[in-house]
């Protein structure tokens, strides 16, 4: 592309014409007032699906921070047939019967499709993020069930369905890898089907941030700019 | 207004001009406030700091004495690239461990020789075992948001590295400002370039823990790569103490001395490496040529094969 095809886009709202705040790393912007997802594509803004999850756990009168995680339908097959029975999976995914049923379907069967959601997080981490209860990890081993609320204030996502999709493979293979069985070099065929914004609500618990669906916790500064984001949220997105 | 414009564009809401920065997609109308997305991001951000020390000459004379002959002194801009990605991917290894043989007690009484064991096994009669110490695996993700800083500059050695980023007030860069205080350095490599040799720099720290490993593969990559080039003000100076050049490099920030060295011209000194069979040989000669006039033949001839088998042990002889 040479610099007469770069183009200027208002940061407006394609829906309803609201002026859109967004940081220089965002890659996916949400509207305040009427809750539309957006990301550029080449040189226009496509619509991306978002849905603004209902907490659904007790969560009082504490106030609400929504953040942005890719929820993505992928299609796995495998193309090898492997032995992996339940004793080879760990007993923290063997609790879960559904997944642990997908698993060893997945790898006992030849040529096997299985539906997996996948949750990766939009928003901006750093290091910390993978030293406590993993939101995502926890979500897609238990998918939860999301009911949509009212459009919230939601910061930009900084990760693209591209960065998601990347991500996604690796999420996978860190899932075999807690298995006894290798299958590093299979030849794994994932096939993306659909992929959303799911805006999950997070509170502050002790220090912590706690999200409102099942609980999971993560570190303050797991997230990039915490403080800022804390402020960003409480203005209205303003 | 910096000068770094990249490319001027009109503002879709107004028509006014809007003049975008290199590295930077979001920009906001100087005229009606309007705020803008650039749909590519062009370069990479680029800042610099000002300097700060008024009395370089001073800084150097404090350190070298009085009698420095200060030959010249520059201020130059020396870029530094921070890169800034995220190493996504999996890495699986394998290392053997060594055997070591052992002594365990068998309260069985039973000899259990040549068996794998691990741990101290109490009670009962001795017998010799083999353990093995050491054996590692590894089989995990790798999500590690990663920065380095490179410097272009390396082979002038002006000691960059040593300077304290954080420290400092940054603003954009500015192409009619900078050559007012001094020097500026360009970047010797497109940046695309230096954007692969950070990436492949930060997957092989990772890769490199495992170096020696008997089985490892990985599969990693970068994304969300970002990189910022900070122009970082260094006074340069070559200068005489006593005859002996030196090159001095200050911060001009803060002050601090990042390079101090003497250029000395090394003289290659001549080593001669004795081999000790030629020692022996020679010594033997000399020996043999001077002792039976004083210790007989036949005493002789015993020192004479004592140092055959020596030189013989000595070039054939077992480690």
């Amino acid at each position: 592309m040479g610099q007469n095809d770069i183009k200027l886009i208002p940061f407006r709202c394609p829906e309803c014409g609201e002026e859109i705040d967004s940081k220089e790393e965002d890659c996916v912007y949400f509207c305040s007032v009427c809750g539309l997802g957006f990301q550029l594509e080449v040189d226009r803004f496509k619509k991306v699906d978002v849905i603004y999850a209902k907490p659904l756990k007790e969560v009082g009168k504490r106030p609400l921070y929504y953040l942005p995680m890719w929820q993505i339908q992928t299609t796995i097959s495998i193309k090898e047939q492997y032995s992996l029975n339940y004793q080879d999976i760990p007993e923290e995914l063997l609790i879960n019967r559904r997944f642990s049923k997908l698993l060893t379907g997945l790898f006992k069967d030849r040529n096997a499709e299985k539906k997996m959601i996948f949750f990766v997080p939009a928003f901006g981490i750093t290091n910390r993020y993978q030293l406590m209860d993993e939101p995502g990890f926890q979500f897609t081993v238990d998918p939860p069930k999301l009911i949509g609320t009212t459009p919230k204030h939601m910061i930009g996502a900084e990760y693209t369905h591209k960065d998601a999709k990347e991500l996604t493979r690796v999420m996978f293979l860190s899932i075999q890898a807690h298995t006894r069985v290798d299958i590093l070099n299979a030849d794994i065929d994932f096939v993306f089907r659909r992929y959303r914004i799911a805006g999950i609500p997070f509170y502050e618990e002790e220090g912590l941030l706690v999200d409102g669906i099942k609980g999971f916790r993560i570190f303050k500064d797991a997230l990039k700019n915490w403080d800022e984001i804390k402020k960003h949220l409480k203005r209205g997105g303003k | 207004m910096p000068e770094r414009v990249v490319i001027s564009f009109v503002c879709p809401n107004c028509g006014a001009e809007v003049n975008a920065l290199e590295g930077h997609t979001n920009v906001q109308c100087g005229y009606c406030g309007s705020r803008l997305l650039i749909t590519e991001r062009l370069g990479m951000p680029r800042i610099f700091s000002r300097p700060v020390v008024k009395n370089p000459r001073g800084i150097i004379k404090s350190i070298a004495g009085k009698d420095a002959k200060i030959i010249d002194l520059d201020l130059l801009f020396i870029p530094m690239i921070k890169l800034r990605a995220e190493i996504i991917g999996w890495i699986h290894g394998y290392k053997k461990g060594e055997v070591k043989k052992d002594y365990y007690y068998d309260s069985s009484g039973g000899s259990q020789t040549n068996s794998l064991y691990s741990g101290a096994y109490p009670g009962g009669s001795s017998a010799i075992g083999a353990r093995v110490v050491g054996e590692k695996r590894v089989k995990k993700k790798v999500r590690r948001i990663l920065e380095m800083r490179i410097d272009p500059s390396n082979f002038y050695r002006f000691g960059i590295e040593r300077i304290k980023l954080k420290e400092k007030k940054f603003e954009p860069y500015d192409d009619n400002l900078l050559p007012q205080f001094g020097n500026v350095f360009d970047l010797p490599l497109s940046i695309k370039e230096y954007l692969k040799q950070g990436e492949d720099t930060l997957i092989s720290n990772i890769t490199g823990e495992y170096s020696g490993w008997d089985e490892f593969k990985w599969n990693l990559r970068a994304i969300k790569k970002s990189a910022i080039v900070y122009y970082c003000p260094v006074y340069f100076s070559r200068l005489e103490v006593a005859g002996v050049p030196y090159t001095y490099s200050i911060d001009a920030v803060s002050g601090e001395v990042l390079i101090r060295e003497a250029v000395v011209h090394k003289k290659e000194r001549r080593v001669i490496k004795l081999n000790p069979l030629y020692a022996i040989i020679g010594l033997a000669g000399v020996t043999i040529s001077v002792l039976p006039s004083v210790i007989g033949r036949g005493w002789t001839l015993l020192v004479g094969l004592a140092v055959l088998f020596l030189i013989w042990e000595l070039q054939y002889g077992t480690e």
